[in-house]
């Protein structure tokens, strides 16, 4: 699914809290994607609620800290607030808990079983 | 752990029926913001950058940044997938730079603006899809055009969008286009993804009250 961020609306008012100005905007909820997924969607993408979260984090961080002057403070503050999305899309979308039963396949044997034709389609 | 083929982590997916976001990345904070997440609960992961995430950090940056998620998180499988490609050429600098897939968007030509043909497509998706397959990288493709279903206008998502207002066929995926090209790519996986779009029936996730303005036509195909 392309364009598949969920714009939570508590970052887009803590923007606007801290002197950001977004207009009126909605996203696709989770509910809505979780539902694709049991229809077989598997590649969700996701741009915006990374941007929205990382710039809430920082104009808060930046609003309330007005002496404020190392980098690393307020992005530490959008890294977390990045973090927390991120981690709510995984559990969400139920890839959490996967990583650990997945034997990575090295490109060169993913080649070879193109090559072969054994990842070839099976029309149905 | 190395780089990992989309087609695996979908495979595996699509096996036990959950989904993976797909994050776009631009710079090291994202980076290690979505492996932090990845790590506390997990997951295996999808990043993408985009044609605007290479003009922004530059090639070797996104290359160095991912090979550093890579060496930090050894037991993460991970994708680094190019999101909208342009043209052939782009997916093969994508692929010396390590990605280990690709997206050849060619619903528009390498301008990245104007749409193109179905045959165009086809010819230079087809291109991609051996080239790739060479050296084990996975191919998104993708039919129809990014756009707004409701006022008919192209947009960009991060440096390629067409320019414009576009018809309903041409921001829609054409069902009989999608088999005919599955007939005609070298292409390796079982139809499980539904499309997005189609002009026989409306997508079970669309939603005009409440998805994205910006993103309600989106038409990907899978490939792999």
């Amino acid at each position: 699914m392309h364009g598949s961020s969920s714009v939570p609306q508590e970052w887009l008012d803590i923007i606007r809290e801290f002197g950001g100005e977004m207009k009126e905007t909605y996203g696709v909820p989770v509910e809505e994607i979780q539902e694709g997924i049991k229809h077989g969607v598997r590649k969700i993408n996701i741009d915006t609620d990374i941007r929205l979260a990382m710039t809430g984090a920082i104009r808060r961080h930046l609003a309330k800290n007005k002496s404020e002057f190392d980098p690393r403070k307020f992005l530490k503050d959008a890294t977390a607030a990045a973090r927390d999305i991120c981690k709510a899309r995984f559990e969400a979308f139920g890839c959490a808990g996967q990583a650990g039963k997945i034997k990575p396949i090295m490109l060169d044997n993913m080649a070879t079983r193109y090559a072969k034709g054994e990842l070839r389609a099976v029309i149905k | 752990m190395a780089l990992v083929s989309l087609r695996q982590l979908l495979d595996h997916a699509a096996e036990n029926g959950y989904g993976l976001p797909a994050f776009n990345v631009n710079n090291l904070e994202q980076i290690q913001a979505i492996m932090q997440a990845a790590d506390e609960c997990n997951s295996p992961v999808i990043m993408q950058g985009s044609a605007g995430a290479r003009k922004y950090a530059g090639e070797a940056f996104l290359r160095h940044l991912i090979a550093a998620a890579v060496e930090a998180y050894p037991h993460i499988p991970i994708v680094m997938h190019q999101d909208h490609g342009a043209s052939p050429s782009v997916c093969i600098n994508a692929i010396r730079s390590g990605f280990s897939s690709v997206m050849m968007d060619g619903s528009l030509e390498a301008d990245a603006k104007t749409p193109s043909s179905y045959e165009y497509n086809v010819e230079v998706t087809a291109k991609v899809v051996e080239m790739s397959h060479a050296v084990g990288v996975s191919v998104e493709g993708e039919l129809g055009c990014l756009g707004s279903l409701e006022s008919g206008m192209g947009e960009a998502e991060d440096g390629h969008g067409a320019e414009g207002k576009l018809s309903h066929d041409q921001l829609l995926t054409d069902p009989e286009q999608a088999a005919d090209s599955w007939m005609r790519w070298p292409l390796p996986s079982a139809p499980r993804t539904v499309l997005i779009n189609s002009r026989a029936s409306p997508p079970a996730t669309y939603s005009p009250s409440s998805a994205s303005s910006r993103y309600t036509s989106a038409s990907p195909i899978p490939i792999w």
